[in-house]
C-alpha cells in the first residue's frame, strides 16, 4: 500500500537544526562587525571574560546585548505575525502592517510624556497594542467573514491614525527629546539587554503555542470547521489576541515599532517547512531572530559610523516582499 | 451506532422560520434527506443539528446526552459535518486537512498516534484519492476537494454524518457512484447520515427518509416512498411536477 504524507519528523529536526545554525552565525557575525572589526578569536575571548579592554567593553557592552535583544524582538514579531495570520486568517497580516504596533507605540509615549515610572512603560504598550487589535477586529469585521481587502484597508487605515497621533505628539513634546523620540519610532535597537520579562513572555507564548500548535493548525481551516473538529475556537481566539498584543509589545518596547519582520518571515517559512504550526512556529520565531540579529548588524555597518534605525532595514526588505505577495495573491484571485 | 432524537425544534433565522415545534426520530444503519426550496434553512437545520448553532427552542439528542450541551470534544467524536462552501484560503494539503480531521480523538499531550495515520492511509486508499492528497488543495478543482473532504468525514470516523450537498461540484459519474458506495458502507457500519440534496432525484434514490421543509416552518417527514409524491414535490418546490417510473428508477421531473 502507498503510503501518503511525508514523514514530518526527520525534516523537522534538519530544519530546525539549520535554523540553530543560522542563528549561531548572525549572532557571531554580529559580535564581530561593526565601526571596530574584531577577529571571531577576540570576540570569543571577550565573551568568556579573557579579552583585552577594548573588545570586552564593545563585545560585552555595546554589541552582545543589542545582539539578544535583536533575536526577542524578531523572534517576538515573527510569532506575532503568525499567530495573526491565523487569528485574521489572511497571509499579510502583521502587527506593524495593522497598526497593532502603532497603537502600542502611541500609548507608550504618552506614559512617557506623562512621565510615568518605569514599570508602567510595558503595560502601556500591552494596552496600546491589544485596544488597536481589538478595533481592527470590530471594525473589519463585516456579516461574520474577514473580507481580506477591508481587513487590510482597515488596518492601514488604523495605522496611518496611529500614526498621525504620533505627529501630534512629537510636535507638542519638547525639542531635546525628539531625536530619540524619532530613532526609537523609526524602529531602533537600544545597547540593552531584553531583561527578564521579556524573554519571559516570549518563551511562554512560545511553550504555549506550540501546545496548541494542532488547534492553530485547525482554526486556520475556518472557524466552523474548527468548531466541528471539537475546538472551542472563542476562547483560542481570546489567547492568539492577547499573546500577539503581548509580544508586540515586547518588540516595541525594547525597539519601537519595528516592521514587516512578522510578515516577511512566516511566509518564507511557509514556503519552507509548510503549514503545520508545530513546526512553522520554532521556524519562523527562530529565522525572525536570525533577520533582526542581522538587519540590526547591517544597520551599524551599511553607513558606518552613522548607526541606521533596524526599522529602516527590515523596510527595505519587508515592502518589496509585501508588494510581491499581494501582487501573486491578486493573480490567484485571492489576496 | 447511536440514536438521534429531536424533540420540539424551533429555528428561526432572521424573521424565517425554519422549523416549528419538528420531532425527529433518526435510526442507527438510516439515510436521511433534507429536501427545500432555497432559503428555507435546510443548512441552518444541519448546522443546529451538528450543534453549531443553537435552535429557539427544543432539543436535539444523541443517545440521550443534549448536543448543545456536551463538551465540543465529545460532540466532535459523535458528529461529523461536510460544509457546503468551500475553504478558499487553504493552503494545506489533501493529508493535512484529513490528519485534522482526526482531532476529536487526538490527545492534547500524546499527539498524532500511529493509529490515527493508519486509519488516514486506509480512508485515503478506500476514497482513491492517493493522487489528490499530497498537493495544496487551493490548487485542486471544486470536485477534487470534495472528494478530499468526504474522505475528511470518514476519518473523523462519527456515528452521526451529516451533509451539506455532498455531491455539490461532483461529476455526474462520481455523484452516483460515490454516493452509493459511500452511502452503501455508512449503513452497513450502523451510522445516520442526514443529507441536504439539491436534486430531488439523487434524493430519492439515495435515502430511506425524507424530510421536506416547505416554508413558514412546516415540514414533511416520513419514509421516502410515502414522502415521495407528485403532490408534496409540487407542494415543496411552489411548480408543477410529474413522477416517471423508467428502467427501475423514479424520476421526477418539473413541468
Amino acid at each position: 500500500m502507498k503510503h501518503v504524507g511525508k514523514n514530518p519528523s526527520a525534516r523537522r529536526r534538519a530544519t530546525l537544526f539549520g535554523l540553530i545554525v543560522l542563528v549561531v552565525i548572525a549572532l557571531a557575525l554580529s559580535l564581530t562587525r561593526g565601526s571596530v572589526d574584531l577577529s571571531w578569536g577576540d570576540a570569543a575571548a571577550a565573551l568568556m571574560g579573557k579579552g583585552n579592554a577594548l573588545a570586552s567593553a564593545v563585545v560585552l557592552d555595546l554589541r552582545l546585548p543589542r545582539a539578544l535583544s535583536a533575536l526577542v524582538v524578531g523572534s517576538a514579531l515573527a510569532l506575532a505575525g503568525v499567530l495573526m495570520q491565523v487569528l485574521l486568517r489572511n497571509p499579510l497580516a502583521d502587527p506593524y502592517v495593522l497598526g497593532t504596533s502603532g497603537g502600542s507605540a502611541v500609548l507608550v509615549l504618552i506614559a512617557m510624556m506623562a512621565g510615568a515610572p518605569h514599570s508602567v512603560v510595558p503595560v502601556a504598550a500591552g494596552a496600546g497594542a491589544l485596544i488597536s487589535m481589538v478595533l481592527l477586529l470590530l471594525l473589519a469585521r463585516s456579516s461574520g467573514d474577514w473580507s481580506s481587502s477591508r481587513l487590510l484597508l482597515t488596518g492601514i487605515v488604523l495605522a496611518s491614525g496611529w500614526g498621525a497621533l504620533i505627529s501630534f505628539l512629537l510636535s507638542v513634546s519638547p525639542a531635546q527629546q525628539i531625536q530619540g523620540m524619532l530613532f526609537w519610532l523609526m524602529g531602533d535597537l537600544q545597547p540593552v539587554t531584553p531583561g527578564w520579562w521579556r524573554s519571559g513572555v516570549v518563551l511562554a507564548a512560545l511553550m504555549l503555542s506550540l501546545i496548541l500548535a494542532r488547534d492553530l493548525n485547525l482554526l486556520a481551516e475556518g472557524d466552523l470547521r474548527a468548531r466541528s473538529l471539537g475546538l472551542r475556537t472563542g476562547l483560542l481566539r481570546l489567547a492568539i489576541l492577547l499573546g500577539a498584543s503581548a509580544l508586540t509589545a515586547v518588540a516595541v518596547t525594547l525597539a519601537g515599532p519595528v516592521g514587516f519582520v512578522g510578515l516577511v518571515i512566516p511566509h518564507m517559512m511557509r514556503l519552507l517547512v509548510g503549514p503545520d504550526h508545530r513546526l512553522l512556529i520554532p521556524s519562523s520565531m527562530l529565522a525572525g531572530g536570525a533577520l533582526l540579529i542581522l538587519s540590526e548588524m547591517t544597520a551599524r555597518v551599511l553607513w558606518a559610523p552613522q548607526q541606521l534605525p533596524v526599522g529602516v532595514i527590515t523596510a527595505f526588505i519587508g515592502v518589496p516582499v509585501f508588494l510581491l505577495l499581494l501582487q501573486k495573491g491578486a493573480s490567484r484571485g485571492r489576496p | 451506532m447511536s440514536d438521534v432524537t429531536v424533540s420540539g425544534l424551533c429555528i428561526d433565522v432572521g424573521r424565517t422560520r425554519v422549523c416549528d415545534q419538528l420531532d425527529l426520530a433518526l435510526k442507527p444503519g438510516e439515510v436521511w434527506s433534507v429536501i427545500g426550496r432555497n432559503g428555507a434553512g435546510k443548512t441552518t437545520l444541519l448546522h443546529t443539528l451538528a450543534g453549531l448553532r443553537a435552535p429557539q427552542a427544543g432539543s436535539i439528542s444523541i443517545d440521550g446526552s443534549n448536543v448543545h450541551r456536551v463538551s465540543a470534544r465529545a460532540r466532535a467524536q459523535r458528529i461529523s459535518i461536510l460544509f457546503q462552501q468551500l475553504d478558499e484560503m487553504s493552503s494545506l494539503t489533501g493529508h493535512e486537512i484529513l490528519i485534522n480531521a482526526r482531532h476529536p480523538w487526538v490527545s492534547r499531550w500524546e499527539g498524532i498516534q500511529e493509529q490515527d495515520e493508519e486509519i488516514v492511509q486506509r480512508v485515503v486508499h478506500e476514497h482513491d484519492i492517493v493522487h489528490l492528497v499530497d498537493r495544496p488543495v487551493g490548487i485542486l478543482s471544486g470536485g477534487e476537494r470534495r472528494r478530499i473532504e468526504l474522505a475528511a468525514v470518514a476519518v473523523q470516523d462519527t456515528g452521526v454524518i451529516l451533509l451539506d450537498e455532498p455531491v455539490n461540484h461532483l461529476d455526474l459519474h462520481f455523484q452516483i457512484e460515490t454516493l452509493s458506495a459511500l452511502l452503501n458502507q455508512w449503513r452497513a457500519q450502523d451510522k445516520i447520515v442526514m443529507m441536504v440534496m439539491h436534486d430531488l432525484n439523487l434524493a430519492t434514490r439515495f435515502s430511506d427518509q425524507l424530510l421536506c421543509l416547505m416554508g413558514h416552518g412546516e415540514s414533511l417527514s416520513g419514509p421516502t416512498k410515502t414522502i415521495a409524491t407528485e403532490e408534496n414535490f409540487s407542494r415543496l418546490m411552489k411548480h408543477p411536477i410529474r413522477r416517471y417510473d423508467a428502467h427501475g428508477q423514479t424520476v421526477f421531473v418539473p413541468l
